[in-house]
């Protein structure tokens, strides 16, 4: 930058900066100035601009002592690009804070909840129903005594899930299920003339264990998931639509398999055609039948 | 000396940059009156032959004060000076009031201050 634009340039800021003054007094004030830059330089040759201005001080300087010397209000530094683009990034990220908190509060309400006999924080997330609790998982379980030896049919119909079926080795009936997110109204086991009916057909994804005592029949009637048979003692019916079926035979009992499956395979299975044999049926639309150890 | 910690600043600056304030614009005022009408650079020079420099950021101001509370006026003149205006400041009657006042104070001032420092405890 040269002289001439360098003088130019410190007047137009000095001139800015002396916002509170009316417009002569400012033209008075930078007419002055200039004049005391101009003398200094003519009166000694070998001094520089940069000198004089700099003897001078930061004009932004210069008409603050003007304006507190009148008894004025002096002016604000200018705020420099990068503390204002801080100051907008700051502000940015704080709002996008409150926002993720808003979200957070309106999704995972209410923050506690008490009842008899469970406790729900975080709006679902955890829930303690005293027997077990799990991040993000509901519970029921529930239990039913036969007479022994049973005469009872149970049916059991579910929807979807993880269905494991055991033997309880006495005369109880027992479930104990576990079902990813809320849980909504369960159906308790019902009895429709010589048959017990568990229908968890509402309940979505759960995982269920299921130990069936030693009953005349047992009856399971789903649509897609998992079901794995451990050692069954019972007549056993299952009808599923869609997913896996592992059976791991008694082998100390015999069994008279009818396996069917329209689109999947069906393991290796020995069936018996001895009378006493025990009859198992499953019927699977999409999927396969295993033999499991 | 007894009592000074470590971290006492041994310096009158402060005390004498106070004292400045205060007489700057008697001298100033002063030496208007003694050359009737003077711009702000030969004021400056004065000043500073006087063993009393002003910076030029804090003389141009407070001649711009004094003016605005009408103790001085000024003229530019340019006719026969080459390029650039010049504004030179002589006192108004108003000024040379003030300053009477001010040397009368200040007088008194300087003899307080004599029978202050008087060794005599009489």
């Amino acid at each position: 930058m040269d002289a001439s634009s360098k003088l130019d340039n410190y007047l137009s800021i000095l001139e800015r900066s002396l916002k509170p003054f009316s417009t002569s007094d400012r033209a008075d004030i930078i007419t002055e100035i200039r004049s005391h830059i101009l003398t200094a330089t003519e009166r000694d040759p070998g001094q520089s601009l940069d000198s004089v201005l700099s003897a001078l001080g930061e004009p932004e300087i210069v008409a603050n002592r003007y304006i507190l010397e009148r008894g004025l209000q002096p002016a604000k530094p200018p705020i420099r690009p990068i503390v204002k683009w801080l100051t907008i990034g700051f502000l940015g990220t704080f709002g996008l804070l409150l926002l993720f908190i808003g979200v957070i509060f309106l999704k995972f309400t209410p923050f506690l909840h008490i009842t008899d006999n469970q406790i729900t924080l975080l709006g679902g997330l955890v829930n303690i129903d005293g027997k077990a609790s799990s991040i993000g998982k509901s519970s029921f379980s529930g239990m039913k005594r036969f007479p022994s030896p049973s005469k009872e049919t149970i049916e059991i119909r579910f929807s979807n899930g993880e269905t494991q079926v055991k033997n309880s080795g006495d005369s109880s009936f027992q479930w104990e299920c576990k079902v990813q997110g809320r849980l909504g109204p369960v159906k308790s086991l019902e009895q429709v003339s010589d048959r017990w009916i568990l229908d968890l057909s509402a309940v979505k994804g759960m995982s269920c264990v299921f130990q069936i005592p030693e009953v005349r029949h047992l009856q399971l009637k789903g649509m897609n998931g998992e079901v794995v048979i451990d050692q069954p003692r019972y007549p056993l019916d299952l009808n599923l639509m869609n997913g896996e079926v592992g059976l791991t035979p008694d082998q100390n009992l015999k069994y008279h398999y009818q396996l069917q499956v329209t689109h999947g395979d069906i393991g290796s299975f020995s069936s018996s055609d001895d009378p006493k044999a025990i009859p198992i049926s499953i019927q699977l639309i999409n999927g396969d039948i295993s033999h499991r150890e | 000396m007894l009592g000074m910690g470590p971290s006492m600043v041994l310096s009158t600056e402060n005390w004498k940059t106070q004292i400045k304030k205060g007489y700057l614009e008697l001298c100033i005022l002063l030496l208007i009156r003694r050359y009737e009408r003077i711009y702000g650079f030969d004021l400056l020079s004065k000043l500073t032959e006087a063993d009393l420099p002003v910076k030029e950021g804090t003389l141009y101001p407070l001649l711009n004060r004094m003016t605005a509370d009408g103790y001085l006026k000024f003229a530019w003149e340019t006719a026969e000076l080459k390029g650039h205006p010049r504004k030179f400041y002589s006192l108004t009657k108003v000024g040379e009031i003030i300053l009477d006042e001010m040397d009368e104070e200040f007088g008194r001032m300087v003899q307080i201050f004599k029978v202050l420092k008087k060794t005599d405890r009489s």
